[in-house]
């Protein structure tokens, strides 16, 4: 993993924009960047495209496993 | 001495107290603070027209659901997210497609309502370290006819001041079928199935209103794919699937924020491929508005595209192929989902959210050429309320 | 910053020191006047602007309390004071005139900067410019400590440049013994305070003075006058539940002078005074 975390660091840098302070981030951290759709909502419509679509699958955080037709 | 000078330094020593244990809200976003959010949920499929029915009932799926969420912060560096779930379903749903004399495809629509309940809890502990963030899940999902117990760990890396993270996690589930009314159907009677993964994210700060994201994520699913329910006879199965499903895509997100008019919009893009030939794509956006401190109101909009598996037909009339499927998600589609919600902060513990979403698909929005569209094709609204306090 | 940082820290908590230093390290770089890049440095450079500068809420937090501060003690606590104390520099080691003192305090007084909350801005008029070097160093300590014991560790002692905090949350038989440098001979405590709990910060005139004609003048600056105050006592240690309180008790009741026992008495807590002989 370590390789693999290197590897990419290497590749984002060419496009690394200056670094955002910890304390410049009053923005980023609005209701409307963190949360636009309520989290259980999310999660529901989750589950819905993956029960009633022939596609699923994320690389986001979101709900887990289940078990559906 | 001065009395009253002794009272105002009483209060700002208090003060100071109150600041210095992160009690004067430094925490900036909630997310430390223990909180229990409920909700309900209505899902309702549109009915078939019953000029397109060839036998059975046009009412399609309704859905009730309860959520419930309890987030516990153990101490400093462990917390407790607890996710339960109760839906209870009934309607009819799509069981076979048959060609009546003109050449027109008609559904065949399983006759009796279906009555389903199904439950569902995650347990999740997170560990929250320096610059790195554990995440374990535990779920367990039951239906009358079906249960699956699944794990996810999930490990979030930040370096760079948090300027970046890499995300990853893998994931495994474990589920057994077991088909109501298989000795009057002849329907299977137990099988299982296995599904595993991996996804990898990597998400980047680009200024101090603006990030992007961009992941990988594969699954392969192993075991009794087919529809159970899909089945005339024993004689006559009407679904038949590989026992092998293998499906990666790549994801990339980005969003956005202004800060005079307090908008933010977030962008995202899914490509989706799998080995039965289905590709899809995802496009969905959403945009928030805080109007002020207690009112938000976020705009979504969702368009989906899938190509039809290899295996799909939408009439099936002499099975010759190892593998055929009638169910319309194998289809060659399109659908388009717009939603609104509206968050009122009513105190600063509890808030109130309310949300609606329309579904619409279509043959025509579909990525492959497709053949005659599939006459089943899922319609829904939802819409939900849901209430959280926030400790 | 340039002041010595020691910690006492129980053996199985050294892993604690790198992440401490880090987050000094991070505060030093949002803080420091001397940072061209520190949220302190964005503040004093959009003064008299209408636009005015972004804050984050700890920042808000931190201006709250200098609020309160600035009121509870008669005006004697401001950190908009920078342009005299820039004016009296040991560094520069020369005696201004009045009119360049009155010059100086025309940009100086907390009750004109204006700042929201609520819109976390702050708008500082023209020429104005602050300096949060009189409790910044007091407000790092007290986070320190709250770190190490989010972490898990109940004992141990942070100084930052004199500024003495435990880690230690209850009270304990043993407490810490913090000496009081003597002012002619730092290296023999002319005291010492015991220190089971909360933190000792000390404000005094022979670090930093400097000499003029026989003359020594302190670097503690009267924010409602403009001169450098006289020098009554030679140090002021103060022990309370934060080094933040502690070091903002220690520096009033310096500026204070003649009222400085009166004013400590008031804040209910210990203190030690070390006269000039």
């Amino acid at each position: 993993m370590r390789f693999l975390v290197v590897g990419i660091v290497l590749v984002m840098s060419g496009c690394q924009s200056a670094p955002v302070a910890v304390w410049e981030r009053q923005y980023l951290s609005a209701d409307g960047m963190n949360r636009p759709v309520s989290i259980l909502s999310r999660q529901l419509n989750t589950h819905v495209y993956f029960s009633k679509e022939g596609s699923y699958g994320s690389s986001q955080a979101s709900a887990g496993g289940c078990g559906c037709n | 001495m001065n009395q009253e000078q002794q009272k105002q330094l009483a209060k700002l020593s208090s003060f100071v107290s109150s600041l210095l244990l992160g009690q004067t809200a430094l925490a900036e976003n909630s997310d430390g603070k223990p909180s229990v959010t409920l909700r309900h949920s209505q899902y309702s499929e549109s009915n078939m027209k019953a000029a397109e029915l060839a036998q059975g009932d046009t009412d399609r799926y309704d859905i009730k659901i309860s959520q419930l969420n309890v987030f516990v912060p153990i101490n400093g560096d462990w917390q407790l997210n607890v996710n339960h779930l109760a839906e209870s379903m009934s309607g009819a749903s799509p069981w076979f497609n048959v060609e009546d004399t003109n050449g027109d495809v008609l559904v065949a629509m399983s006759g009796a309502t279906i009555f389903e309940q199904r439950r569902d809890t995650q347990v999740e502990a997170i560990q929250l370290k320096q610059d790195l963030t554990n995440r374990f899940l535990l779920g367990y999902s039951t239906e009358d006819d079906y249960q699956a117990r699944y794990v996810k760990w999930r490990q979030t890396f930040y370096f760079n001041q948090k300027n970046n993270s890499l995300d990853y996690s893998i994931h495994y589930s474990d589920d057994a079928i077991e088909p109501t009314q298989h000795a009057f159907y002849s329907r299977v009677i137990q099988e299982s199935k296995d599904t595993k993964g991996f996804s990898i994210a990597w998400s980047n700060l680009l200024s101090k209103v603006s990030l992007w994201d961009l992941g990988f994520f594969y699954t392969q699913s192993n075991g009794f794919l087919t529809d159970p329910y899909k089945q005339f006879d024993l004689a006559t199965p009407l679904d038949a699937r590989p026992d092998k499903r293998s499906a990666y895509g790549i994801e990339a997100g980005a969003s956005r924020h202004w800060p005079e008019s307090k908008v933010s919009l977030h962008g995202r893009y899914r490509y989706y491929q799998d080995d039965w030939s289905v590709k899809s794509h995802t496009l969905s956006g959403d945009l928030a508005i805080e109007f002020n401190e207690y009112w938000m109101i976020t705009f979504s909009a969702r368009a989906y595209s899938q190509s039809e598996a290899e295996f799909y037909q939408t009439v099936v009339s002499n099975p010759q192929t190892d593998y055929f499927s009638m169910d319309y998600r194998l289809s060659s589609y399109g659908s388009m989902a717009l939603a609104v919600e509206a968050r009122w902060k009513v105190t600063s513990n509890v808030f109130l959210v309310t949300n609606i979403q329309n579904y619409q698909s279509q043959a025509e929005w579909g990525a492959s050429s497709a053949q005659t569209a599939h006459p089943a094709l899922v319609n829904f609204s939802l819409w939900g309320v849901e209430l959280e306090y926030r400790f | 910053m340039t002041c010595p940082c020691e910690f006492l820290l129980p053996i199985s908590f050294s892993h604690l020191i790198n992440p401490m230093l880090k987050k000094i390290e991070v505060y030093v770089a949002k803080y420091s006047r001397f940072n061209e890049d520190s949220l302190l440095s964005a503040m004093n450079r959009t003064a008299g602007e209408v636009k005015g500068c972004e804050l984050d809420i700890e920042t808000c937090h931190l201006l709250e309390f200098v609020d309160m501060a600035y009121e509870v003690s008669e005006k004697n606590f401001d950190p908009s004071v920078k342009a005299l104390v820039d004016l009296w520099s040991f560094k520069r080691a020369k005696i201004p005139s009045d009119d360049e003192v009155a010059e100086a305090l025309a940009s100086c007084g907390w009750h004109f900067v204006r700042w929201s909350k609520r819109q976390k801005k702050i708008w500082l008029p023209k020429g104005f410019s602050l300096d949060f070097g009189g409790f910044v160093k007091e407000y790092i300590a007290d986070q320190l400590v709250r770190f190490a014991r989010q972490q898990g560790c109940c004992s141990g002692l942070i100084n930052l440049g004199g500024d003495i905090a435990a880690i230690d949350e209850n009270r304990s038989d043993s407490p810490w013994r913090v000496g009081i440098s003597h002012v002619k001979d730092s290296a023999h405590p002319s005291a010492y305070i015991d220190v089971a709990y909360g933190a000792v910060a000390t404000s005094g005139s022979y670090e930093r003075q400097f000499t003029v004609d026989g003359r020594s003048y302190s670097h503690i600056i009267s924010p409602r006058t403009g001169y450098p105050v006289e020098q009554i006592y030679q140090s002021i240690s103060v022990h309370h539940a934060s080094c933040l309180m502690s070091g903002f008790l220690a520096t009033v009741g310096m500026i204070k002078q003649q009222q400085a026992v009166q004013w400590l008495t008031s804040a209910n807590t210990d203190f030690y005074l070390q006269t000039c002989v």
